[in-house]
């Protein structure tokens, strides 16, 4: 049956205001879990008085509640949401850039650099002159923005194809994998507990400082991301296809990378590593708004956010008095998510 | 350089890999019209479309109405051109044109698209996802994606190798329309000569990475060139409209 112009443009403009509905749907749903995690905990509260909390400020309302939620709950419960779409997005781009749906922020060994950071710094901290809950975080940075530079240095003097950057990232990841097991090796047992306290990943080293750092981040580089939009989504149509359009692919990839790594060693050095979620939101995000970045690039931080602070909470709920780290619980859920996108691709293709 | 010549290429070159593909290729192309580039395997066709549309680095001069073509007046289809994504059909043409859309894609740019889908009668397609169609859909997809940014010159390289005759040869009758309508220069890669002789305006003739002939299908194929270059003995024939129809022979 014939379908006129007009009919295409209807057809078109319905499909996006779904979309739109889509993604206002998840950030409502986020905002509910965001409340409910700043209720869950050692001591529950009720969400109401949480909300009452939050609009009373710092030093109004309830003392009680306002010493629980402003200084502890609420920086947390931020940092969840902040990391989780830092990740979202990171892996939405990862995947991109690398044309590979297995790929996550952490495919290029920026995690693996990020341990080694961290691990530096808990060994060695008491010699820098910071104060070691700023080392922690400034060493894994710093690591992370390191291993980038390798990668970018590699497809900056050959062609940044996907195969060239998964390699040179297989490498870096070895290499700091293997430097992190050196310090481990030489590590004291108090030392080591907490290394691997930090690998784990948990919200519970979060502060508010986490929360602006992240967060000007993530400012910093939106303007770029945003600016790609329409780029990203046509390397999507794959590298012959996009170079025909005349697309920049190697300029595009190396500048998506460098972003990746911001938002990822951003999120990574507070709270240390969070794995899956980088993986299955940029996946749930693209199954509800299709592949063009302006609703997927939003949904993946969304997605990204909820999987994160639903682990929060779930870690809290089965262990009110030493929450599970959030690290372990993605990674447990991530499993059968990872399974389930394989079988799906395996039953579309 | 003249009014009418709007590809010019002045002993260009390309190698890739260390290699020679093509060499010394020096013709000048009035636009306007339809030039089939034809030639076996390995002739250098594709380097020498890719180079044109300034996917390849070469040496000589490539110009196009007096000076390098610039991104914005070429369209190009590549031979590896597919699209394995969940990108519906829509979405796909549109992005022929990604680098003039904001954030807010207007009614202009969907109706432009809407009319490269027409073109090629893929309207009924749009809100299909790219990786639900077959082969032959999806090059005629892509094909719309590069009419949707109505170049001035379009490149297409084994643009209708996927199709079938129908196909083929409506996919031809409207890229003459389209040169008709814009004044286009269209210069596509085709294996099939007898589909070339009949909508193609003029012959390129490749082999060995050279250029063997260039002119009108009459002049180009004979059976000289088709055994020097093609390695065939053929006939030609005269159809009832006075197009060359070629009857291949024997293999040389």
């Amino acid at each position: 049956m014939p379908v006129s112009a007009s009919q295409i443009i209807r057809g078109y403009r319905r499909e996006i205001y779904l979309r739109g509905v889509a993604v206002a749907a998840s950030l409502f749903a986020l905002v509910l879990l965001v409340l409910v995690d700043l209720a869950t905990g050692p001591s529950g509260l009720p969400i109401a008085d949480v909300w009452h909390a939050i609009l009373a400020g710092p030093s109004g309302g309830d003392r009680m509640t306002a010493t629980i939620i402003w200084p502890i709950r609420l920086p947390q419960t931020l940092t969840g949401v902040l990391v989780g779409a830092a990740l979202g997005v990171a892996g939405l781009q990862m995947q991109t850039i690398l044309d590979n749906p297995l790929a996550s922020p952490f495919t290029l060994g920026f995690s693996a650099a990020a341990g080694f950071g961290a691990a530096l710094a808990i060994m060695f901290g008491t010699w820098l002159p910071f104060p070691d809950y700023l080392a922690v975080p400034i060493s894994a940075f710093l690591m992370t923005l390191l291993a980038t530079s390798l990668v970018y240095g590699v497809a900056r003097s050959h062609r940044a194809t996907p195969e060239v950057l998964v390699l040179s990232g297989i490498a870096v990841l070895f290499f700091f994998q293997a430097l992190q097991s050196l310090l481990q090796f030489m590590a004291s047992p108090e030392v080591l507990q907490q290394i691997v306290f930090w690998l784990f990943g948990s919200l519970l080293k979060a502060t508010w400082t986490s929360v602006a750092v992240i967060l000007v981040i993530g400012l910093a580089v939106s303007p770029v991301i945003l600016g790609d939009v329409w780029r990203l989504t046509a390397l999507r149509l794959g590298d012959g296809t996009a170079a025909s359009l005349g697309l920049p692919i190697p300029e595009l990839r190396r500048r998506t990378l460098v972003t990746v790594s911001l938002l990822t060693a951003g999120a990574v050095c507070f709270v240390g590593t969070i794995g899956f979620v980088g993986l299955i939101a940029p996946h749930a995000a693209r199954a509800a708004v299709g592949e063009d970045h302006r609703h997927a690039l939003p949904l993946a931080a969304i997605a990204g956010s909820v999987i994160l602070v639903g682990a929060s909470v779930f870690g809290k709920l089965i262990s009110p008095a030493a929450a599970i780290p959030v690290g372990i619980i993605t990674a447990v859920a991530g499993v059968p998510m990872l399974f389930a996108v394989i079988i799906s691709r395996r039953s579309s293709s | 350089m003249s009014a009418a010549a709007g590809l010019e290429l002045d002993d260009v070159t390309v190698a890739r890999g260390g290699k020679l593909i093509v060499s010394g290729v020096t013709l000048s192309i009035a636009t306007g019209r339809i030039v089939a580039v034809i030639g076996p395997n390995g002739a250098g066709k594709s380097t020498l479309l890719a180079a044109i549309a300034g996917q390849l680095p070469h040496r000589g001069r490539i110009h196009w109405q007096g000076a390098p073509p610039s991104p914005g007046q070429v369209g190009y289809f590549p031979q590896s051109a597919d699209v394995r994504s969940s990108l519906t059909v829509l979405e796909t043409v549109l992005l022929g044109r990604y680098d003039r859309l904001g954030w807010h894609v207007g009614d202009a740019d969907l109706a432009r698209a809407g009319e490269a889908l027409a073109e090629l009668e893929l309207n009924h397609l749009a809100p299909r996802p790219m990786s639900t169609l077959s082969g032959g859909q999806r090059q005629l997809v892509l094909l719309a994606q590069s009419l949707v940014r109505q170049p001035a010159l379009l490149v297409l390289d084994e643009a209708t190798s996927a199709l079938d005759l129908r196909h083929q040869m409506s996919v031809l009758r409207r890229l003459s329309a389209y040169v008709e309508r814009t004044g286009a220069l269209v210069v596509t890669a085709i294996h099939d000569l007898n589909l070339a002789a009949r909508f193609a305006d003029s012959m390129l003739l490749m082999a060995n990475g050279r250029l063997q002939a260039l002119g009108t299908p009459r002049e180009v194929l004979t059976g000289e060139a088709l055994a020097s270059s093609f390695g065939i003995r053929a006939e030609m024939l005269l159809s009832s409209a006075g197009e060359p129809v070629l009857v291949p022979l024997a293999p040389l």
